[in-house]
């Protein structure tokens, strides 16, 4: 179509709308969309990262147990996008309290 | 001038006149009334509730709402990941998110608004010998600070694909109409018509959801 006239976004979202739907259908997919909002990042070199990328990949992290990577990735969302400070410092607080949390839970076993 | 510079100059010419063709003058930017106080700068998107049969919709049509709305320029929370978080909280269910209280959803989450989704429509249907796909969908921005409505819209796409002029007969074109359904499954138009329902309703000229803080008139 017109291509010309294609107004400009404000940011690259590179393969993310495919990745996540893709992901939503299969979480097998979970490897292909973690490189796209890794390609996202590396692709703005942070001035131009869109809302939620860094938090939703630092979520990923925190899933896979990858903690001081994930606590990174919140940081960045927080440092680029002020209003994710709550939420942001809250999901911090979890891991926080996670690894507060594990040691006394290996010396108190499971009684169900 | 040797031929690569006319070459140039023919291609900027060219660039300029598309750009003056193509490049009506925009309606003004709609405003949140003042009453509102403060507009809001983040939206949350909620889980959305789907009224269509095709169970799969609500989360393939929550995966179209992020990117609009962060380029409309609002910051967007992370909408897979409050997906999940909402889950872990017992949040699982889109109904029961959509009947909580929008205060308090705002509170947890620290979101200035939040976005409420419904699917009303997302079917394909064979008529005769094409078929038309359809999406509708309603939505409803409600002020975290008070639950009130500050932006609503209902938007209404449809997509046929068939044979416009079937050779062949009719066994041609039945077919044809075959060959269209079966595309039709295969890729399913759903995510792209949900695409151009989420531009139509926030990002055209005819948009009445006011920009966010980060918005910038479209560059050429």
């Amino acid at each position: 179509m017109l291509a010309g006239c294609a107004p400009k976004g404000l940011y690259n979202w590179g393969s993310y709308s495919q990745a996540t739907n893709k992901y939503y259908r299969d979480p097998a997919q979970q490897a292909a969309y973690r490189e796209a909002l890794q390609g996202v990042i590396a692709e703005e070199q942070g001035q131009r990262v869109p809302p939620g990328i860094y938090a939703e990949l630092g979520y990923l992290e925190m899933a896979a147990g990858n903690t001081a990577e994930a606590k990174r990735l919140f940081l960045a969302e927080k440092a680029r996008w002020p209003e994710s400070g709550p939420f942001m410092d809250r999901m911090i607080r979890k891991i926080d309290d996670g690894a507060a949390a594990a040691p006394s839970a290996k010396t108190a076993p499971a009684t169900s | 001038m040797n031929a690569t510079q006319w070459v140039r100059l023919i291609g900027i010419g060219l660039l300029a006149a598309g750009l003056a063709a193509c490049a009506p003058k925009p309606p003004p930017l709609p405003t949140y009334p003042a009453s509102i106080g403060a507009p809001p700068r983040s939206i949350l998107v909620i889980p959305v509730v789907n009224t269509s049969t095709e169970v799969e919709a609500a989360d393939a049509f929550l995966a179209t709402l992020a990117v609009p709305l962060a380029e409309r320029g609002y910051y967007v929370f992370p909408t897979t990941m409050v997906k999940r978080v909402m889950e872990d909280d017992g949040l699982g269910d889109a109904d029961m998110v959509h009947a909580a209280d929008t205060k308090r959803l705002a509170e947890i989450f620290g979101a200035d608004a939040v976005l409420y989704a419904k699917i009303t429509d997302w079917n394909s249907r064979y008529i005769v010998l094409a078929v038309s796909t359809s999406v509708a969908i309603q939505y409803d921005l409600r002020l975290g600070s008070t639950g009130h409505t500050i932006w609503q819209e209902n938007t209404h796409f449809t997509h046929t694909v068939g044979p416009q002029n079937s050779g062949g007969g009719i066994i041609g074109a039945l077919v044809a109409g075959a060959v269209a359904a079966a595309i039709e499954r295969a890729a399913p138009a759903y995510v792209p018509l949900a695409s151009m329902a989420n531009a139509q309703a926030m990002l055209s000229h005819q948009s009445k959801l006011p920009p966010g803080p980060y918005y910038k008139a479209p560059q050429q």
